[in-house]
């Protein structure tokens, strides 16, 4: 080969592995932490299609990372183009989270990791088949025995994916910033807060480190008749939790539209709009939490200030 | 001859951790560790009244408010309803505070408060 040849390789070599990387460089800052073998061969395994059935999606394609690892559809298309029934949430600020998935049907994000491989509208992949390619893949072959002392094996999968989400965890917004070292934050944020705490009444279900809590709420999105997902329900069988889903954390919600289980608003200012008066939305919920059987009469300028409020929340690393 | 103005040093330095006499204003915090992830949280007691606390560099709680009472303290805060009070006994150990329930209707605050210690950081 000639060395003009050699030389226009190692560029396409370059350029490509420059292209490869477009997706990860946008949250660098977030993905370039300390990280040790097992976070970064769980990254490795994240953002790699060979635990789908058709080896054309990963779990980056519904945790995107530019959009807070959540999925700017409503509801996701996994393999073969199967439409799913939920929206994928963010995996980030996950790391303290008692439950996992909109329903709580994973108690542990180790749990949690293996589903939607094997989930038949996701990744459509048996667990017990992705080890096998795992397995038929000498760089994995490699990794898992270099991290684990082992061949690849399920429980290492979930270990090594579970371990890469809980690096992904972010507190460097103008909200802390503000509430810890006294930074500035805008008025109409600062406005925003207060409204959060008082008025607007989200603290009641948004609080704690990721502004959300333990618990399954059913914010009205459930009729019987259009909005059929019965949530919580189908995984407890208790008639009390019909239309209940986890409370959503609200740390980077401001890039992780649209919002709710079903993905049915399409900006922040269709759930504030939502929350002022649910009624004019869906209007015979059954079981609607009683937080929301009032209107909470805001007016534009206050629903603007909570939009502020949450774009506070934002990591600096997801908008720099 | 040199020696007093080091240990005049010394004991300026010293002072700066040493917490104002029996109040809370200033930053204090209690570090565990629970299955090998270490915890920290910092609670912030400001001279306007109000308190912040953060865990791990998350906010997890703020706009609250807190009125000492000689050796009680009255808390306000979002977690359950900011009309609810929280009284807990304040006993000053050291550089150390210790919280002991009085009264408190929200479960959440009393079972992060009711027996807890913290650790002066400083007068900020």
């Amino acid at each position: 080969m000639s060395p003009i040849r050699v030389a226009a390789c190692i560029l396409v070599l370059t350029l490509a592995a420059a292209a490869l990387s477009c997706n990860d460089t946008q949250t660098s800052s977030v993905m370039s932490r300390s990280m040790g073998p097992v976070p970064a061969l769980g990254r490795r395994l994240f953002f790699d299609p060979i635990l789908s059935a058709d080896r054309r999606i990963s779990c980056s394609s519904c945790h995107r990372p530019q959009f807070a690892f959540a999925d700017t559809s409503a509801v996701s298309i996994g393999v073969f183009g199967r439409k799913g029934t939920r929206n994928a949430p963010s995996v980030m600020n996950v790391d303290q989270q008692p439950h996992f998935f909109w329903d709580g049907r994973a108690a542990t994000l180790e749990q949690q990791a293996l589903m939607p491989i094997a989930n038949p509208m996701e990744m459509d992949l048996p667990v017990d088949l992705a080890i096998e390619r795992l397995r038929s893949d000498s760089f994995y072959i490699h990794a898992f025995r270099s991290v684990f002392q082992r061949n690849p094996d399920s429980a290492g999968l979930a270990t090594a994916l579970a371990a890469f989400q809980r690096m992904l965890e972010t507190s460097d917004t103008p909200f802390d910033e503000w509430k810890i070292n006294d930074a500035k934050l805008n008025d109409s944020a600062k406005r925003g807060y207060a409204l959060f705490n008082g008025k607007a009444g989200c603290v009641r279900c948004h609080f704690g480190t990721n502004f959300n809590n333990v618990e399954f709420r059913n914010i009205g999105l459930y009729d019987g008749k259009k909005l059929i997902d019965s949530g919580r329900a189908a995984i407890t069988h208790d008639p009390r939790d019909l239309g209940k889903f986890k409370i959503g954390p609200l740390r980077n919600i401001a890039l992780t539209a649209p919002y709710m289980h079903n993905g049915m608003f399409r900006s922040l200012r269709e759930v504030i709009d939502y929350y002022n008066d649910p009624d004019k939305v869906v209007s015979k919920p059954v079981g609607r939490d009683v937080f929301l059987s009032q209107p909470l009469h805001l007016n534009e300028a206050e629903k603007g200030d909570l939009e502020a409020f949450l774009r506070s929340l934002t990591s600096r690393s997801l908008i720099e | 001859m040199t020696k007093f103005p080091c240990l005049l040093t010394l004991l300026l330095l010293a002072s700066c951790s040493i917490p104002p006499a029996h109040h809370l204003l200033g930053k204090w915090n209690n570090v565990l560790r629970r299955q090998g992830v270490t915890y920290e949280f910092v609670a912030s007691f400001k001279p306007d009244g109000s308190y912040d606390g953060v865990l791990n560099g998350k906010v997890l709680v703020s706009g609250g408010t807190y009125e000492e009472h000689g050796d009680t303290v009255n808390f306000h805060d979002p977690v359950c309803n900011i009309s609810y009070t929280g009284q807990y006994l304040l006993k000053y150990v050291n550089d150390s505070v210790y919280f002991r329930l009085l009264s408190d209707s929200c479960t959440l605050r009393r079972e992060g408060t009711d027996g807890v210690g913290l650790k002066y950081l400083r007068n900020k």
